[in-house]
């Protein structure tokens, strides 16, 4: 039995190493509209990650996460373009202030459960976005911020991916290390079952605003990544659609795997830029995939994949 | 005595669930608390574990007054609870969800770089043992049978290492064989070292086999306690079961 | 600031409030009845605007507030017994997100319809001009709405406490299982709850075309403040919609005065102060 666990294990790991392997190499082998598509790509699995970190592993339903996701992005496009700060340091301390805006906001949103947690996230993601929005003199409004200096390696897409790509697999390693460790588990357990976890010995409220934090970090990370590949900063960035983005690329993916979030945003995106090429409807069409996701197979593309091989175990039994 | 509570009240809106209760338990010595439906008795393991604040009263365990102290620090001074509409993480393998509690009785929940899987894996797989459940370690709690459920229930509230075990009707929708064996369980626990068993159950072969001390609860007052032949023969007690289980 | 200036700002707040009522009184009661929060309950708000648009360009307004409202219901209808029905006892993500799958649904096919330009209508006749009360000019169409909207209050409540049917929602919405043995035929409820919580979406959309430009865009919009008002007044009950309308309606009228700009965050942090100090809204029940 043991011996088994490993060879999978080992597999798994393989097969890890080849995929980062191929994306090292895709900027020599693909397009260069693809390259920076896929820019676009990573900061979106980053944001998925940090989303699936709540929902998946803590069973919270963050809907107002877009206002992290922008707010990131925002805070390092005004850091870059306002007061002229290297890159390196807009890029670190971003997350440390999304995450502060997260320790604020979270504060308040674990002390509600399931709908209300959600809908509460969301009317505080609003107040961001409308703060934003509104706030033209800081932030530009409508507008938007654009122009925004960057060193210039980073105006080539080559550069630009590897960098990104780079920044993605470091974090994405903490944040694999922390789902496995002992608060993971916990944070696990306090999706199965908050109310048992005190009984227990921990104080589940404290350690779903310690993941709202964590998960806040990542996302304004991603959020900052963003400008990287877009050198501008708009409302939409911050709009509580983005959020629904994220969660709709969670779920696709599957919210019960580490790896489901980053297989979603991948396939959402790549489904949006293939339908949009064909026609205008794009709206339709996630609506409509999303629609057969959820009434056929809740449990994601990762889900699907989990079923079929325990079922092929089984008659291989 | 383990466990004392004085005068110890609580009332739901007009109703008193719980009526100036003043019990003890004696370390380690088998207790059970009984009554009819609606006696007060998961109010009384409630307040006893933090759930939910007594209006008056006291409660001290292990010398220590921990009246109006937080679930979670009742459990981490060393009273746990298993249970009686089962409790569990369906969603995670059982001893996954054994480790988890050690790590919480350890406080070793926030290490955010720790590698869990590896962390007190021996210890749970001890504790499934202690339970018979160590050829299921890797099932689904949610995949497990009702009575290995219930034994699931036992092993996480064991995970505490506590002092004092509350067990809520351990042995409910069991059928005889099994509750021969959690009987069985609940007798080799009680034989550890420092732990007490204090349980509330409704089939009373199982209270009188079991318990060496009895409390009766009835409308949230306590009218009569000692060991089997007090509480049989006591008068009070055979008039508010009858109609119940047979006395 | 003249007395007479607040008192038009408190009329045209008590409009809107009404207006919104008429909106998230459907939501809450599908909330209340069948537990489920439909995001697409704005999309049906704004077909039954488009739709209402063409039917008022061609027949008339009251062809159109008549009919539209139940054709756009008997629509509701279907998808409820084509997807509703097979969510019911799903987890709550599950249902959130099929019904934000709907709005995209429904937005798309409206575009394809109706495109992109902005639609309105001028006031019909009857309803057209002003009043002047005390010195305040209030024009009459919002004299009917303000009719309107308590009309349906108070119809909806009779509906719901006098007759049977009512008593039959009454009871599946306490407890469906409940109502299932004693031989109510809970998925017939639902249904039924879930048209008439369409219709008055429609209801309120049709009467909006006066007043709103209606554009794509319009359906998100509205739903956000039906969250808003259904979280403040509590979810599920009719009451609480009717006072958490009239609140946002009044402060969005007054923040117009005092900040115009941010009246929006101001509405949003209304949301944020019930949910952190009363998560149960104003009249809401206590258990989730």
């Amino acid at each position: 039995m043991a011996e088994l666990v490993s060879k999978t294990e080992r597999l798994k790991a393989y097969l890890l190493i080849l995929i980062v392997a191929l994306f090292f190499a895709i900027p020599f082998i693909l397009s260069e509209a693809t390259v920076i598509l896929l820019c676009e790509v990573f900061c979106l699995c980053l944001f998925a990650a940090s989303i699936n970190f709540l929902l998946g592993y803590g069973g919270m339903i963050p809907f107002g996460h877009g206002a992290f996701y922008g707010a990131g992005a925002y805070s390092c496009a005004i850091m870059l373009k306002k007061a002229g700060l290297p890159l390196g340091f807009a890029i670190l301390t971003t997350p440390i202030i999304t995450a502060i805006l997260g320790l604020i906001i979270g504060f308040f949103c674990v002390r509600l459960a399931g709908l209300k947690f959600a809908m509460l996230s969301l009317a505080f993601g609003q107040i961001v976005w409308a703060i934003i929005y509104k706030w033209y003199s800081f932030t530009g409004g409508d507008d938007g911020i654009i122009d925004i200096p960057l060193p210039t390696f980073l105006y080539d897409s080559t550069y630009c991916y590897y960098s990104i790509f780079l920044v993605l697999l470091v974090a994405l390693s903490v944040l694999w290390r922390i789902t496995n460790s002992t608060f993971g588990w916990t944070l696990e357990s306090i999706r199965e079952n908050t109310e048992r976890v005190y009984f227990i010995g921990t104080n589940a409220r404290n350690y779903q605003m310690i993941a709202f934090v964590i998960s806040t970090f990542f996302a304004g990370l991603a959020g900052a990544l963003f400008v990287l590949v877009s050198h501008n900063a708009f409302p939409e960035y911050v709009f509580w659609a983005k959020g629904g983005e994220g969660i709709i690329m969670v779920v696709l993916g599957g919210m019960f795997s580490f790896f489901g979030p980053i297989i979603g945003a991948f396939v959402l995106l790549f489904l949006h830029t293939f339908i949009l090429s064909q026609t205008e409807y794009w709206p339709f069409f996630l609506g409509a995939i999303l629609l057969v996701v959820m009434l056929f197979a809740p449990e994601g593309i990762v889900g699907v994949i989990g079923r079929k091989l325990a079922f092929e175990k089984e008659k291989a039994n | 005595m383990i466990l004392n509570t004085s005068s110890l009240k609580k009332s739901f809106g007009g109703l008193m669930a719980t009526n100036m209760v003043d019990l003890s338990v004696k370390t380690g010595e088998i207790t059970a608390i009984i009554g009819p439906n609606g006696a007060g008795k998961t109010t009384f393991f409630n307040l006893l574990t933090g759930f939910v604040k007594p209006d008056s009263g006291k409660i001290v365990f292990g010398g220590k007054d921990i009246t109006g102290w937080k679930t979670n620090q009742i459990c981490l001074a060393g009273i746990a609870r298993a249970f009686q509409i089962v409790n569990i993480f369906p969603r995670l393998p059982i001893l996954k969800s054994i480790q988890i509690a050690i790590f919480s009785r350890d406080r070793k929940g926030l290490r955010v770089f720790s590698k869990a899987s590896d962390l007190s894996k021996n210890e749970a797989f001890e504790i499934l043992a202690s339970v018979g459940l160590e050829a299921k370690a890797g099932t689904l709690g949610g995949e497990l049978s009702q009575g290995d459920q219930k034994r699931l229930e036992i092993g996480i509230a064991l995970a505490n290492k506590p002092k004092l075990l509350l067990l809520d009707e351990p042995t409910a929708g069991m059928s005889s064989v099994e509750k021969g064996s959690t009987m069985e369980l609940i007798r080799k626990l009680a034989q550890k070292q420092d732990l007490t068993i204090f349980f509330t159950e409704h089939d009373m072969d199982v209270v009188f086999n079991l318990a060496e001390k009895i409390w009766v609860l009835h409308q949230g007052k306590i009218i009569c306690s000692g060991n089997k032949e007090e509480v049989k023969s006591s008068e009070i007690v055979q008039r508010v079961y009858l109609g119940e289980e047979v006395v | 600031m003249s007395a007479t200036i607040l008192l038009q700002q408190l009329v045209s707040g008590i409009s809107l409030g009404m207006l919104l009522f008429i909106v998230s009184s459907g939501l809450t009661l599908v909330f209340g009845v069948t537990r489920i929060i439909n995001f697409a309950h704005g999309s049906f708000y704004m077909v039954a605007a488009f739709f209402a648009w063409t039917v008022a360009g061609s027949l008339n307004y009251w062809a159109a507030l008549i009919f539209v409202p139940l054709v756009v219901a008997m629509a509701g209808g279907v998808i409820e017994m084509l997807l509703f029905r097979r969510i019911y006892r799903a987890e709550h993500l599950v249902q959130l997100l099929l019904t934000y799958a709907l709005v995209f649904i429904i937005a798309d096919i409206t575009k394809v319809i109706w495109g992109l330009q902005p639609k309105s209508i001028s006031t019909p006749e009857i309803l057209g001009g002003a009043v002047t009360v005390f010195g305040v000019v209030i024009p009459k169409y919002r004299i009917f709405l303000f009719g309107l909207g308590i009309g349906i209050m108070i119809g909806l409540s009779s509906f719901l406490r006098k007759t049977k049917i009512g008593r039959y929602i009454r009871a599946a919405s306490e407890d469906a299982e409940m109502a299932g043995a004693l031989g109510i035929k809970v998925p017939r409820v639902f249904t039924l709850v879930f048209m008439l919580g369409v219709w008055l979406a429609a209801i309120g959309g049709v009467v909006s075309i006066p007043i709103i430009t209606i554009i794509l865009g319009v359906d998100m919009d509205i739903i956000i403040q039906c969250f808003i008002v259904v979280i403040i007044g509590g979810m599920g009950s009719m009451g609480g919609a009717f006072l958490g309308a009239l609140a946002i309606g009044i402060l969005d009228a007054f923040g117009y005065l005092v900040i115009p700009r941010f009246v929006i965050v101001l509405i949003y942090a209304l949301m944020a102060v019930v949910l952190i100090v009363r998560p149960r809204g104003f009249l809401g029940k206590t258990a989730e």
